[in-house]
């Protein structure tokens, strides 16, 4: 040890990094061991059990009869009893059952419902709203969710603050879902920006709702709500068509954002009322070629024919090609009116606007 | 006097070296910490996110794979119809043929019902003049576009035409030559979709596909490669890839996302210029002028990798092919730094100018210098007998034991996220490897480094020569070379009009 | 005994469904890919075909094209996640008799097989 000490100092940080790499790569084989070791244990359990949940779920899910009662709980009491003591052979077969209601719904998504709660499966997750880490809090809380398995609603108050994002996203998601008096609340309440992933999952629990529960998504179209506000609200009124909401809609069209703008017109456009085309119109000179475009698309739905000489002008004179195809794709979406004009264009035509008209033309090609 | 100036001259390179030994290991030891934390997050994400939810959204993103080939023809076949069949709701495959010579395109033709369409390419970004586009007669290949163009002499032209028949806000830039995971596009889609601010580009890890079971463009089984050379590129990826590109990730540093698989946001590709015809690294300098754009015009933005493996290449297994690749690598980083000098160390750049581009100068285009000065000297103190070979053996196994450590944590961090070798034995020989690769493999790249920086220094032309595919056999069909009737995009005048002011 | 062929990458589903329509009768033959399937496709006549529409090697789109191609008399029901109203139109447009969104219940399923391999 003296002599450590008598090693000139790059030398004793050698020696210590050394046996510190030493130590490092024991535990790293430890743990590559251990990983390897895991995985080959759950392979093998999945293995074990697979046969016997196919079973289980083949008498008391797919093929099952609701008036052998005996039988079914005589089942239930000896899974209880011979394995689901252990939690790992409860979390696979919960997984098992989360898989299976991804791909069966009705009587069949019922029934594994009650299969989860006659299990008393959901103790796992349960004690998983406790934990403070927010892994844990988040699974189990997604679990719950999925299982339809009622939580105190007060929770959820106290989680849409936490401090970590993923918890405050699930809280929302499951307000939207369980609260029966004012799901939307967390549109009111919302401070922050949702990403894009916590829009898709909105947008997929809200339009499975019950129609009775769909509010004006126009409520929260304004200035005041956040960009990723609109943007979620702007999809959802175009996939309830709310008709009613294209006067507001036309106000947004003010709104200094330009990525907003683009999406308010194109909403308006999926909307297909033209009291809106007079507005979109106006905007067109001074626009950005984004916006542009989707102005010409828009004039595309809602397709009243009365700015088909503005398209067929578009085609005839904007040196943009993205233009001028957008033009022409809305032209043809005007039926037999643009089909029309359609006609003009190819006569007149050169070469290249030819293979700008074959191209919208063609039914093969989607964009 | 003289011999007082000469020692605290040697001392001071000596403890300079020591130093940056140091600041590289400590450096190494951050990103491997942060790869754990970035693998975590990636494993809790997965289990949280429902990817169901994508996959049957309406209003997910779109995105356009683009697949340049050229001379493709023993794989075209097989993997273009792995690109038709990722996981995905909105996408399209645009492979473009790079004016190859053998029977890429009357394969493609064939397999695919291909016909010629007049179809409106826009050449924003330009290139070699495309001649013809095609697409498929049936349906159910409707996703499929092929551009057929004049050969532009590297990947970056022909990228660039992809990119102009690109309907899609996202590309995906990846190589036809290469297997990917059916989960691609869903799973690389996830960071721009789950952070607030604007995600230009997201990388995953590439493995070597040589002693994997391929059947018809699907990998079957995955083995780590048996031949040497192959097996060392493979430990050097998982190093780069569970360590490295994970790490800078966790730290929104990414230096470069690799060419055989990147998604980009294409807006801002287009914006930044495309991708670079001159360039022999071509990946690492598009990432560069995106992220010089984001800077310059003052927009937060990030760059992500995923610690999935979705991409399997074949490795070179011929030494001079190696080395003509690493020369190409090693003359693109030169290349990158005399073309962006500008960015080192400017705050205007953020952690590109203060942290992506000093670690690469000092600790990727520098290091096979400083090695090569060392070695130099290491063979001048043997030669004249000044060596402690006590200090001295002590100094190679802090190395030696370093990297053989950070190799075999990256080979666990690997297992943490996939087990992708059935057999624990085959973990267990890759590890093995990492024991011989500082003397066998690491040496090689050395050379190729100082050859290239040599070749580019002096001038030499680049050969990029054929990587030497084998590939699985598919059938060859003898056939002659295509005339092209039709539209030809090549002599094609784009008319241009007066812009008039619209009106109703 | 008709005869289904059943194309599925997802194992537990092809499994299960397996077991419910042999349960009901049916001969069924499995494919995981969409390189089996085509190969089954070629190889054998069958009353009836279930397919996703992402699969690996070759989408169901294609595979509906070639049973087509092949056995137009055979009717084919599309099972999958996609419920876009495209998707669906899509695959009425390629020659496909049903189209079922999952989640969905077997019964109905079972039903509308019923309906289309006695008819």
């Amino acid at each position: 040890m003296t002599q450590f000490f008598q090693f000139p100092l790059f030398i004793q940080i050698a020696l210590v990094v050394i046996i510190l790499c030493l130590i490092g790569l024991m535990f790293t084989s430890i743990g590559m061991a251990s990983t390897r070791w895991l995985g080959y244990k759950n392979a093998q359990l999945t293995e074990k059990y697979e046969p016997i949940f196919l079973k289980l779920f083949t008498q008391l899910v797919f093929d099952f009869h609701p008036e052998r009662t005996a039988e079914n709980a005589q089942t239930i009491a000896l899974a209880e009893k011979e394995y689901l003591q252990s939690k790992k052979v409860r979390r696979l077969l919960v997984g098992y059952i989360l898989h299976y209601k991804t791909l069966f719904s009705g009587s069949v998504g019922r029934r594994l419902v009650s299969l989860y709660k006659d299990f008393d499966l959901q103790r796992d997750a349960l004690s998983g709203l406790k934990s403070n880490r927010k892994e844990t809090l988040v699974l189990a809380l997604k679990e719950l969710l999925d299982m339809q398995v009622p939580v105190d609603p007060l929770l959820f108050t106290v989680l849409k603050k936490h401090k970590q994002i993923q918890v405050r996203e699930m809280a929302r998601r499951c307000i939207l879902t369980l609260s029966e008096q004012n799901p939307f609340q967390v549109f009111d309440e919302l401070n922050e920006p949702l990403s894009q992933w916590e829009q898709l999952e909105l947008f997929k629990v809200i339009s499975e709702m019950n129609y009775n529960k769909i509010p004006k998504f126009a409520h929260w179209i304004h200035d005041k709500s956040d960009p990723s506000l609109i943007s979620l609200c702007l999809k959802l009124t175009v996939y309830f068509q709310q008709y009613d909401s294209v006067p507001i809609l036309i106000k947004m069209l003010k709104t200094t954002d330009v990525t907003l703008r683009a999406e308010v017109i194109n909403a308006l456009g999926k909307l297909h009322q033209p009291e809106c085309e007079a507005a979109m119109v106006k905007l067109y000179d001074n626009e950005v070629e984004a916006v542009k475009i989707e102005i010409i698309k828009a004039l595309g739905r809602t397709g009243s024919g009365d700015y088909l000489n503005l398209l067929k002008s578009i085609f005839d004179h904007e040196p943009s090609v993205l233009l001028r195809k957008h033009a022409a794709k809305s032209i043809i979406k005007h039926d037999a009116l643009g089909k029309r004009v359609y006609d003009v264009l190819y006569k007149q035509g050169q070469a290249a606007d030819r293979i700008i008209l074959d191209h919208v033309a063609n039914t093969n090609i989607k964009y | 006097m003289k011999e007082t100036f000469y020692s605290y001259l040697v001392q001071f390179y000596e403890h300079s070296v020591f130093i940056y030994c140091i600041a590289l290991f400590t450096l190494y030891a951050l990103l491997t910490g942060m790869s754990r934390i970035v693998i975590n997050r990636n494993k809790f994400l997965n289990r949280f996110r429902d990817y169901n939810t994508l996959l049957t959204s309406p209003v997910a993103a779109g995105i356009s794979v683009i697949a340049p080939a050229y001379n493709e023809s023993a794989n075209i076949i097989s993997n273009v119809r792995s690109l038709l069949t990722f996981n995905y709701p909105k996408f399209e495959v645009i492979v473009v043929n790079d004016g190859s010579t053998d029977d890429t395109l009357s394969l493609l033709i064939e397999e695919f019902a291909l016909v010629q369409t007049n179809y409106t390419y826009i050449p924003t970004l330009s290139t070699k003049p495309v001649r013809t586009i095609y697409r498929s007669s049936k349906k159910a290949y409707s996703q499929l576009i092929v551009v057929d163009k004049e050969n532009g002499g590297c990947k970056a032209d022909a990228v660039n035409a992809g990119i102009n028949a690109a309907h899609h806000p996202y590309f995906l830039n990846t190589d036809v030559d290469c297997i990917l995971d059916n989960d691609t596009l869903i799973k690389l889609i996830q960071p721009i979709l789950e952070e607030r601010k604007t995600v230009i580009a997201v990388g995953a890890s590439l493995r070597i596909s040589n002693s994997c079971d391929i059947d018809d463009g699907m990998i079957n089984r995955i083995r780590p490669p048996k031949q040497l050379l192959a097996s060392f590129q493979e430990i050097e990826y998982t190093r780069s890839f569970s360590m490295g590109k994970l790490g800078w990730s966790g730290m929104n540093a990414v230096p470069n996302v690799s060419g055989a698989l990147g998604l980009f946001n294409k807006r801002i590709a287009i914006k930044a210029g495309g991708y670079n015809s001159g360039s022999f690294a071509e990946d690492m300098d598009i990432i560069v002028r995106m992220s010089k754009y984001m800077c310059d015009t003052n927009q937060d933005y990030a760059i992500r990798y995923i610690p999935q493996t979705l991409c399997w290449t074949e490795g070179p297994t011929r030494l001079k092919v190696l080395v003509r690749q690493r020369v190409r690598w090693a003359r693109g980083l030169w290349q990158l730094f005399a073309s962006h000098a500008k960015i080192i160390f400017n705050p205007k750049y953020k952690r590109l100018g203060m942290v992506v581009f000093p670690y690469n100068l000092f600790f990727e285009l520098l290091a096979p210098i400083i090695e090569t000065i060392g070695i130099i000297y290491y063979v001048y103190i043997v030669v004249t007998h000044q060596i402690n070979w006590h200090f001295a053996i002590i100094l190679l196994l802090f190395v030696y034991c370093f990297s053989v450590f950070i190799t075999v944590t990256s080979i666990l961090w690997d297992q943490l996220i996939f087990r992708h070798y059935r057999s624990w034995k085959e973990v267990v020989a890759l590890a093995a490897k990492s024991l011989l690769e500082p003397f066998l493999y690491h040496p090689l790249l050395l050379f190729s480094a100082i050859k290239g920086y040599l070749f580019q220094l002096f001038g030499k032309k680049q050969n990029w020569g054929d990587m030497e595919r084998k590939g699985a056999a598919k059938k060859q069909i003898e056939a002659e070379a295509i005339p092209v009737p039709g539209p030809n995009y090549a002599n094609m005048e784009i008319p241009v009009y007066k812009k008039k002011q619209i009106h109703e | 005994m008709k005869t289904i062929l059943l194309i599925e990458n997802d194992l537990l589903l092809l499994k299960t469904m397996e077991a419910i329509l042999s349960a009901k009768g049916y001969r069924v033959s499995l494919s995981k890919d969409g390189k089996e399937a085509l190969q089954q496709v070629h190889d054998n006549q069958f009353d009836l075909v279930i397919t996703d529409l992402m699969l690996p090697y070759a989408s169901g789109m294609e595979i509906i094209e070639k049973v087509k191609e092949q056995q137009p008399q055979t009717p084919v029901i599309i099972v999958s996640s996609s419920h876009s109203e495209e998707s669906i139109i899509e695959g009425f447009h390629i020659g496909a008799d049903d189209y079922i969104t999952k989640p969905f219940t077997p019964s109905e399923l079972l039903s509308r097989i019923n309906r289309l391999i006695n008819r």
